[in-house]
């Protein structure tokens, strides 16, 4: 039933040439209500409705599936009833331009376009490394703040230089290492 | 469709898997299965109406890329005309562009394939193809729809 409806109401022979960019202008006062008008639905502006889409709604959309999209993307414009009404004669005498320009009108976006991969795994993987270093971070910084300690009592110079002189008493490193550095008869290090 | 794997993909195969495929099937349920034959006749029969409108191309577009197949050239040569006759050069490509996608998923020689063999079709109507208008590597970044 709804498919029939939206079939009768649909402008599939002519369509609505609206010639301002703009469609519903607040400031003025609106205008009366005509046959023209009432064919205009609120939700999809002027655009002419030439199909069934997914489920007889008058929607746009771009899909894999269902490669026609129940209504066209773009209104016409005078420059596009130009183009349409040379449509109707021979496609060879359309220059490529003039037929990216009516493929435009009717769609959004090209198959290519909109099964292009986003990219998506950059930030992923950007967000995933910054995540991981915040919280390195975060964690070393608590430990550093919440942890913070006074250092023991044998880290004073004092204790450090009498467990140094013991070291080099009991001959700690004594070939390459710190009593090789001590000269033991004049009892100072080594020139 | 049958038709379509054996010429594209011929020399591809072996000997002993075409044997394979040339055996008799036998139809165990008792309603009749539609033979390929049979199918393109009714897809081109329907295409080759002379009061075709938008509407039912564009419905019998949807139809048919929601089944398993890729359609044989002398239906995607039906739609063609018939998108000719309805004045509508922008549903000619956006159908070659489903076929196109839908053909590289299956493989990379099929679409050159096609292409062959509707070139007449093509040239007789004045129909670009996607490659001709720059629509087989993408041209504007628009937003995503998911992204929005």
């Amino acid at each position: 039933m709804l498919q029939h409806q939206s079939r009768a109401n649909a402008s599939t022979v002519s369509s609505v040439v609206q010639s301002s960019p703009v469609v519903l202008d607040n400031r003025k006062a609106p205008p009366p209500l005509d046959a023209d008008r009432m064919r205009m639905y609120p939700r999809i502006g002027n655009r002419q409705i030439v199909g069934y889409g997914l489920k007889g709604k008058p929607e746009y959309f771009d899909l894999v599936m269902f490669p026609c999209p129940s209504i066209r993307w773009e209104a016409d414009t005078p420059e596009t009833a130009v183009l349409r009404k040379k449509e109707q004669g021979d496609w060879k005498q359309l220059s490529v331009d003039e037929k990216k320009r009516l493929y435009r009108a009717s769609f959004r976006q090209t198959f290519e376009e909109f099964t292009a991969s986003s990219g998506l795994w950059k930030w992923t993987l950007g967000w995933g490394l910054i995540a991981l270093s915040a919280l390195t971070l975060a964690y070393d910084g608590w430990r550093r703040i919440a942890y913070n300690f006074d250092k023991p009592s044998s880290m004073s110079d004092e204790k450090l230089k009498q467990q140094m002189q013991f070291h080099i008493a009991a001959r700690q490193g004594p070939m390459s290492g710190l009593s090789s550095k001590w000269d033991y008869e004049t009892g100072t290090w080594k020139k | 469709m049958a038709y379509l794997l054996r010429s594209a993909l011929t020399q591809s195969v072996s000997k002993t898997t075409r044997t394979m495929w040339m055996t008799v099937q036998r139809n165990m349920s008792s309603h009749k299965k539609e033979t390929d034959e049979e199918f393109d006749q009714r897809w081109k029969t329907y295409f080759d109406r002379p009061n075709i409108d938008g509407w039912d191309i564009r419905q019998g577009i949807n139809h048919m890329n929601r089944l398993d197949l890729i359609p044989e050239p002398e239906i995607i040569s039906a739609c063609l005309q018939a998108c000719r006759r309805v004045n509508d050069h922008s549903l000619a490509v956006r159908y070659l562009e489903a076929i196109r996608y839908k053909s590289n998923a299956v493989s990379k020689q099929v679409w050159p394939w096609i292409l062959q063999e509707i070139r007449p079709t093509l040239d007789k109507l004045g129909v670009s193809a996607p490659e001709d208008l720059g629509y087989d590597k993408p041209e504007l970044a628009l937003k995503s729809v998911d992204d929005m």
